[in-house]
């Protein structure tokens, strides 16, 4: 073949915003779009490491938009104890259509979360944070990503990378390359999806890389 | 129905050694026109794999219908580029480094939609996972909790 395939967990297709966020049944973007406006645009997304917090906001993004937010995001790495300049130094602009997303709140210090809220709150801004644990604002969601859910996401992610290369192998004629894509969405199975929810404890963004390995071992 | 873009390149094998040219073409189909506000073509290598991606642009183009005749985007359009010397197409384990031709569409009512063929630059091997790999998801599930 021309080409190899490549792997259906790379961060492409796995990365926030690429795949379709799993809401619990009878929720949807929405209704937690709504419950954060009952809060006056204040509100915590809580969740475990891997949960899918961030591609939850990913998800809500569309409805934030819609409901004439304008958004302020902030994404904290690991050790990041305020917030970055360019986005403090933006915070006199900031007013009552303002919504400032801190994805990765718990890695603020609570002297800068102290400012945040301060600054919010004489600005009417609202105010919408991930954290790994509550951290006292009112609570928009809890995120959890349940083995059915996760199921879900890696039998949309074997699909949707099985159609995007048999369709690219039609278009060439290769039926080979057909065959191989085909056969690829077999490489892994429930019981793996099972096995490793369970090794990483409900971690998604571990069971993703754990997935990646096994997918790279039994392809070649 | 959605917009197609279809890419096809000159060279059947899609294989190309550091310095020749590439050629190819490209085309929008199944959309009006008056749709389309601008088409971008580029060749460039990104990453693929567990970590977070890089890319670079070897060549790039955007056209808006001011710039063509008939202000038609959909007509067939060529592109030739010489390819660098570097980096080389690579298939890793953990990352991967592919050559692609892509062309993106930028629609009314801020729809996007872009389509990418991908070629390979140079002959290096791909890398193959050592054998008994099969850990990283199946043999540890029976590790104690104190192991992890």
């Amino acid at each position: 073949m021309t080409t190899e395939l490549g792997n259906p967990f790379s961060t492409r297709y796995v990365r926030p915003g690429a795949l379709e966020y799993q809401f619990p049944p009878g929720e949807d973007a929405e209704q937690l779009v709504e419950r954060l406006q009952c809060n006056r645009w204040w509100g915590q997304i809580v969740g475990p490491h891997g949960a899918g917090k961030t591609s939850l906001l990913h998800a809500l993004k569309a409805s934030l938009l819609r409901a004439d937010r304008q958004l302020c995001w902030c994404t904290l790495q690991s050790g990041e104890r305020r917030l970055p300049a360019d986005i403090w130094a933006r915070r006199e602009a900031w007013n009552s259509t303002t919504l400032v997303v801190v994805d990765g709140y718990e890695q603020l210090g609570w002297l800068a979360r102290w400012r945040l809220k301060s600054c919010c709150r004489a600005r009417q801004a609202g105010l919408l944070v991930t954290s790994h644990h509550d951290v006292g604002l009112p609570w928009i969601h809890h995120v959890n990503c349940s083995l059915p859910a996760a199921l879900q996401l890696v039998g949309a992610l074997l699909r949707q990378f099985a159609d995007r290369n048999v369709s690219c192998a039609q278009i060439e004629g290769s039926s080979e390359e057909v065959t191989e894509s085909l056969h690829a969405q077999q490489l892994v199975t429930d019981d793996d999806v099972a096995t490793g929810y369970r090794r990483w404890k409900g971690n998604v963004r571990e069971l993703f890389f754990g997935l990646y390995d096994l997918y790279e071992s039994r392809r070649r | 129905m959605e917009p197609l873009i279809s890419i096809r390149i000159r060279d059947p094998h899609r294989r190309f050694q550091p310095g020749e040219e590439l050629q190819c073409e490209y085309q929008l189909d199944a959309v009006d026109a008056r749709d389309v506000l601008a088409l971008e073509a580029s060749v460039l290598w990104h990453t693929e794999g567990k970590g977070d991606e890089d890319l670079a642009v070897q060549y790039f183009e955007r056209l808006v219908p001011a710039d063509v005749e008939g202000r038609d985007l959909r007509a067939l359009r060529r592109l030739s580029t010489v390819l660098p010397n570097s980096p080389l197409s690579y298939l890793g384990v953990t990352v991967k480094i592919r050559w692609c031709v892509r062309v993106r569409a930028f629609l009314r009512r801020g729809k996007e939609v872009f389509f990418e063929q991908t070629f390979v630059l140079g002959e290096l091997p791909p890398a193959r996972a050592v054998a008994g790999d099969e850990v990283a998801v199946a043999a540890v599930d029976d590790e104690p909790d104190d192991l992890e």
